[in-house]
């Protein structure tokens, strides 16, 4: 797996940048780029976007990071 | 996708484009013969020292412009110590080309030449790219640099910020990594200047003979609009490229805690943090009412003083002297000039004071600690120095706007700045609650203020849910920048290059306006005067002042002297007291008693117009003339912008807002001037 897909796989479990750097072994600058790539390519949302409201309450299949570990945000 | 890598060391085929083969296609010159012109665009993460490199290497000689079809602006200048003088363009800061806001997408479109008009903003495609390379962020600055090579762009890197790497403990090497990735990198300080020869040797070299990053294929033109798949497997290659391009750089996992960070332990904590923020800026408050505000005394009279005596002398020497022709020549034309020299000093100051703002990193922190108060109105917090200022004088907080890196936030707050409610509009309220709440003026003014806010709120979170409902509600995300001490030449010239642009297109408008009131003041309707010597009540412009006071009549103000007075406040707030004076036909000693006596009504010679002006709205209020002069506050507070705004408005977001909001202020302003007077009269 590439180090891009490595890095969304993390954020979508809820790893923070600064986690998925230290667990991966990559510099933190090159995992926010990846991040920031992944939001523009659609492939994953903003945490801080997700704190507005409770994706519990939306029927959607994409679970935002903010969101993993929250019961009500599964089995949608 | 096509991968083009050269045979053996991967490197691009330098058939993709003609080297040493100057752009040909924009005109020939008055010789005849075809112009020879290059272009470089500089691009690079925001905050990494672009446009300081900018501002270095083109000196005085650079222009603000609009991308075509947009209210991007960007500045353009020649490079004029690299032989053949290219153009260089100054590309907003964007972290990828995928673009995410208008600014990032004129980024995007100059580097790819695509996006149509967009596209053209840097003429199409360039002959070279500089790449800025930040040295604290090297793998993130280096995407940028591969998904430039993918373009098919040739490149230079400049690497800044290489000591504030040390600093962190990251030491790169501009030659190892130039042996990485491929083409030249220059390490520069562009706050100095050291290394910035160097760079421009290297950029003639590369401009000559075009070098390409190793390791990238070139997106071919069928490439345009892939899935998702193929944009997620072209993103892995050059992550790939970036993580093997890096490799060889030290970077200690724990990054050491600069001045920077221990200053921010201050400066971003909430108790510290905000009061060190409202000081910063109720100094910049102060200096655009107190410290600019006498620069703007002396030079309009300057202008009304020496300037018009000179010019009437002059047209007396000629025989042009005492007539219609003096008049125009004084009382438009040379007003009208006046009006956008007046502002010059304001507008100097206020540029020079964001520049060090921002060139300190100050900016980013401010915009930090308000983000939390400017999202509760839907706004990013980079929007609180515009909204703030605008409380000073509304021209320089459109001005202000261009530190918001995103078009639609800017005109989004380019449209709320009006309602803050600038000190001319002080003069208005003053004059008003003293004479018709003398007892409760203080909090009468105060209660305008507080208006003033609930409509930039009110208008914040209109437009969000309608116009601006494109605006994603993105958290702030801010790369702090290291704090450093400004420069005072880099900012002296970047203001000097932006007064101009107000002085040359604001001012074009201001001057036609004013004009046009002139023309309206000097032609007669009735009475048989000669033209230019006509009282206000006879001129066409009271015959208009007449038919608009129909139109405010709900609101209690059905009277010309009202209207009249309005219609001057469009050219500047600060005349509408004089110009009720003048209407009424009070001496201009009692007009300056007006305004200084505003807390004593009853005192001196402002009594007149005290007088007059009571009489009036008593009649056209039915006896309840401290409504409508609540009414009346309301409309002076809401509707059109003085001239200066409105022509910096059109100036920055273009004729069709400025006139849609001119329009719809004078709606909500209406509207709110009725429902004010018609409310207040039941008591």
């Amino acid at each position: 797996m590439s180090a891009l897909r490595s890095v969304l796989a993390e954020a979508r479990v809820g790893g923070t940048a600064e986690n998925i750097a230290a667990r991966l072994g990559l510099a933190r600058d090159l995992v926010d780029s990846m991040i920031d790539q992944g939001e523009r390519l659609g492939l994953l949302g903003s945490a801080a976007a997700a704190c507005g409201s409770c994706v519990g309450a939306v029927a959607t299949r994409v679970v935002r990071p903010g969101c993993t570990g929250c019961p009500f945000a599964r089995a949608l | 996708m096509t991968d083009c890598h050269g045979a053996g060391r991967g490197e691009l085929p330098l058939d993709a484009r003609e080297p040493g083969v100057a752009r040909s296609d924009r005109g020939p010159s008055r010789a005849g013969t075809v112009e020879i012109t290059r272009r470089v665009l500089l691009l690079g993460n925001p905050n990494v020292g672009k446009s300081t490199l900018f501002n270095t290497v083109t000196g005085s000689h650079q222009r603000v412009v609009n991308a075509p079809g947009t209210t991007v602006e960007l500045e353009v200048g020649l490079w004029a110590t690299i032989e053949g003088t290219p153009e260089v363009v100054d590309l907003p800061g964007t972290y990828s080309l995928l673009a995410r806001s208008p600014d990032e997408q004129v980024a995007a479109d100059a580097v790819t030449g695509e996006g149509g008009a967009a596209g053209g903003a840097a003429g199409g495609a360039a002959d070279l790219v500089v790449v800025v390379v930040d040295a604290t962020s090297v793998s993130r600055s280096l995407y940028l640099l591969a998904q430039t090579a993918h373009a098919g762009r040739p490149l230079v890197a400049a690497l800044t910020m290489v000591d504030r790497a040390a600093e962190h403990g990251v030491v790169v090497e501009p030659a190892a990594l130039e042996a990485a990735i491929g083409v030249p990198v220059v390490a520069i300080d562009p706050r100095t200047g050291v290394g910035v020869t160097a760079l421009g040797r290297a950029v003639a070299r590369s401009v000559d003979e075009p070098r390409y990053p190793r390791g990238i294929g070139v997106r071919q033109p069928a490439d345009g609009g892939q899935d998702l798949t193929a944009e997620l497997e072209q993103a892995e290659r050059l992550f790939q490229w970036v993580e093997n391009a890096t490799g060889h750089l030290t970077v200690p996992t724990v990054m050491r805690r600069t001045r920077s960070d221990r200053i921010d332990r201050v400066l971003l904590n909430p108790w510290a943090g905000i009061p060190v923020f409202l000081a910063v800026m109720w100094a910049l408050f102060e200096l655009v009412t107190r410290v600019a505000a006498p620069l703007m005394t002396l030079v309009s009279g300057l202008v009304s003083g020496p300037a018009s005596h000179g010019v009437r002398t002059a047209l007396s020497g000629v025989g042009l002297g005492g007539g219609w022709i003096e008049s125009l020549a004084v009382d438009g034309l040379l007003a009208g000039v006046g009006t956008v020299l007046a502002f010059v000093p304001l507008m100097a100051v206020m540029f020079v004071a964001i520049g060090v703002l921002e060139s300190s990193g100050y900016l980013a922190r401010a915009a930090f600690v308000a983000d939390k108060a400017m999202r509760a109105i839907g706004l990013d917090g980079r929007a609180v120095l515009p909204l703030i200022v605008g409380f000073g004088c509304n021209v320089p907080a459109l001005a202000a706007t261009r530190t918001l890196p995103n078009a639609r936030q800017r005109l989004l707050t380019g449209l709320l700045v009006p309602y803050t409610s600038c000190t001319a509009r002080l003069t208005v309220y003053l004059l008003l609650a003293s004479i018709f709440f003398p007892h409760d003026a203080g909090t009468v003014v105060f209660a305008m203020y507080l208006l003033s806010v609930l409509f930039v709120v009110g208008g914040g979170l209109l437009l969000r849910r309608t116009a601006f409902r494109d605006l994603r509600d993105e958290p702030l995300a801010l790369v702090l920048p290291s704090y450093e001490r400004p420069r005072l030449r880099p900012l002296v010239r970047s203001a000097w290059v932006r007064v101009g642009g107000f002085v040359t297109k604001a001012g074009r408008v201001i001057v036609i306006a004013l004009l046009v009131i002139w023309v309206l003041m000097a032609v007669p309707v009735r009475g048989g005067h000669e033209v230019a010597q006509v009282p206000v009540a006879d001129s066409l412009y009271g015959a208009t002042a007449t038919a608009v006071a129909a139109v405010l009549a709900p609101a209690g103000l059905g009277d010309w002297h009202v209207a009249s007075a309005l219609m001057a406040g469009f050219v500047a707030k600060e005349v509408v007291v004089g110009s009720f004076a003048q209407s009424y036909a009070v001496t201009a000693a009692s007009d300056r008693g007006a305004s200084a006596g505003a807390g004593n009504p009853g005192s001196g010679a402002g009594a007149s117009l005290s007088v007059e002006l009571q009489g009036t709205l008593d009649r056209t209020s039915g006896g309840k003339s401290g409504a409508a002069a609540l009414a009346l506050m309301v409309f002076v507070l809401a509707y059109t912008p003085c001239l200066a705004t409105a022509a910096e408005q059109r100036r920055i977001f273009g004729r069709r807002w400025a006139m849609g909001s001119m329009g719809a202020q004078l709606v909500i302003a209406w509207i709110a001037a009725v429902l004010v007077f018609q409310i207040g009269r039941l008591w």
